[in-house]
């Protein structure tokens, strides 16, 4: 169980993510340009991303600490054990926690789904399209940056037809944990090793601190990834 | 997404002292956005899933682990976060740079598995939680949602749906290119031009450097 939190609370498409988005923003930003050529903006821009962080893994966390507190507070203190998926628990919460819980769970299971399906199909397209040296962004128009958006679209379609396909969710759900544990752990590696070294990150490598606690992420979720294999 | 530090020293300081309150919250306002859409991403129906069956499996015995993951998730994001801003270019780009293009395509790939998966739970997920509420459809609601949010993203560029839109897309720069504004573009090592772009910047590093503070001079 510790090992499936880990899995989906540290996950690499995360990381591709953010880093694209942050591109992302400079290509916004008529005055913006990578800190690399333009250090003077660096002291404001690594507050904003410092704080901008900060916050948005507090807001994940405290929301993922409420799930579980609110289905330990009803669920089992009921003595229901037994949830697979977030439906099962939906279902589960409307007997004990009533209507208004139910429906208010649910549409959150829909809210965050629709904020999620960008998120996992965009990082791999910015993945794949970076790599291969593509136009990428969502805010170019689909036949500005046609690779990318085919990329997308093949995520997306592909999702359904395993939702379609005779293939168990909770399996399929198992295994993409286990392949994003294994993807996660040299993706991880890979990133802290980018950011220490000062031809691709100039005078702006990675501070100590953050350092340290990179390569103890990815040391713990190695060792995770391990545990699975075992267990 | 500077746009708030960006303005707020421009304003003439009579202004900023004219409306302080509502400039400090949008001030506030104004530094979020990639890292909390990525956190907020991160509670996906496979998140809520996981996170329900421990919390009824294990009661509160399990809250611990997100006190643990917070310091080493944000520390993550912050690098990947900092890659991004630094050098202009993705995490996947960078990688390409520093290790062998085909062990990158594989890792890729693996993302893209993993990530189709998911975005199968999920649909699922979405799917049954309609379902749950409305009493029918499930498969029906599943394909509407992929479709809904397929052709938001398609046709919906980022900036419409960033809330900081109006002023940002007055600063944006649409006329010069990625590889004018020394971003990483198309045919990054092969094109003279963005050699120059590079020597360019080099130079104006080399003239400008004044110091850092110790605590960003990473």
């Amino acid at each position: 169980m510790v090992v499936a939190i880990f899995g989906t609370t540290i996950s690499p498409y995360l990381m591709f993510w953010q880093s694209s988005q942050e591109v992302e923003e400079i290509e916004q930003n008529g005055d913006a340009r990578p800190l690399k050529r333009r250090p003077r903006q660096a002291p404001r821009e690594f507050r904003r991303i410092r704080i901008d962080t900060f916050t948005g893994m507090a807001v994940s966390n405290i929301v993922a600490l409420a799930i579980m507190m609110s289905t330990a507070a009803t669920l089992h203190a009921q003595g229901k054990t037994d949830i697979t998926t977030a439906a099962d628990a939906a279902e589960a919460l409307r007997p004990i926690a009533g209507d208004l819980a139910f429906a208010l769970f649910s549409l959150g299971i829909i809210g965050t789904g629709l904020l999620s399906l960008p998120v996992l199909a965009g990082s791999a397209a910015y993945a794949f399209g970076e790599s291969q040296g593509w136009k990428c962004g969502l805010e170019n128009k689909p036949w500005e940056a046609v690779g990318f958006y085919c990329v997308i679209t093949a995520a997306t379609i592909l999702g359904i037809g395993i939702e379609f396909s005779s293939l168990d969710p909770i399996k399929a759900l198992f295994w993409s944990a286990v392949i994003n544990g294994f993807v996660a752990v040299p993706v991880m590696a890979a990133m802290m090793w980018v950011g220490s070294r000062r031809d691709q990150m100039g005078r702006f490598t990675l501070a100590p601190l953050t350092l340290t606690l990179g390569w103890a992420t990815t040391a713990i979720m190695a060792a995770a990834a391990i545990a699975m294999l075992l267990f | 997404m500077n746009a708030g530090d960006v303005i707020a020293p421009k304003l003439p300081r009579s202004r900023i002292s004219q409306f302080p309150k509502r400039l400090r919250k949008a001030a506030l306002f104004e530094q979020l956005g990639p890292g909390l859409v990525t956190g907020a991403a991160d509670d996906d129906p496979s998140g809520i899933a996981t996170y329900s069956q421990a919390g009824a499996q294990f009661g509160f015995d399990m809250l611990w682990t997100m006190i643990l993951t917070y310091p080493l998730m944000t520390a993550l994001q912050l690098v990947s976060a900092q890659i991004g801003r630094v050098t202009g270019c993705g995490l996947a780009k960078n990688m390409g740079d520093v290790f062998p293009k085909p062990l990158v395509l594989v890792v890729i790939g693996l993302l893209f598995i993993a990530n189709t998966i998911n975005i199968g739970a999920n649909l699922a997920a979405m799917g049954s939680a309609a379902e749950l509420v409305i009493g029918w459809g499930g498969h029906i609601f599943t394909v509407a949602f992929a479709l809904v949010s397929l052709t938001l993203q398609l046709f919906i560029s980022y900036e419409r749906y960033d809330p900081r839109s109006p002023r940002v897309r007055r600063r944006r720069v649409r006329s010069k290119s990625r590889l004018e504004r020394g971003g990483c573009g198309v045919g990054h090592t092969q094109d003279r031009s963005h050699l120059r772009q590079l020597d360019h910047g080099r130079r104006y590093l080399r003239h400008d450097d004044q110091p850092v503070p110790d605590v960003l001079a990473k």
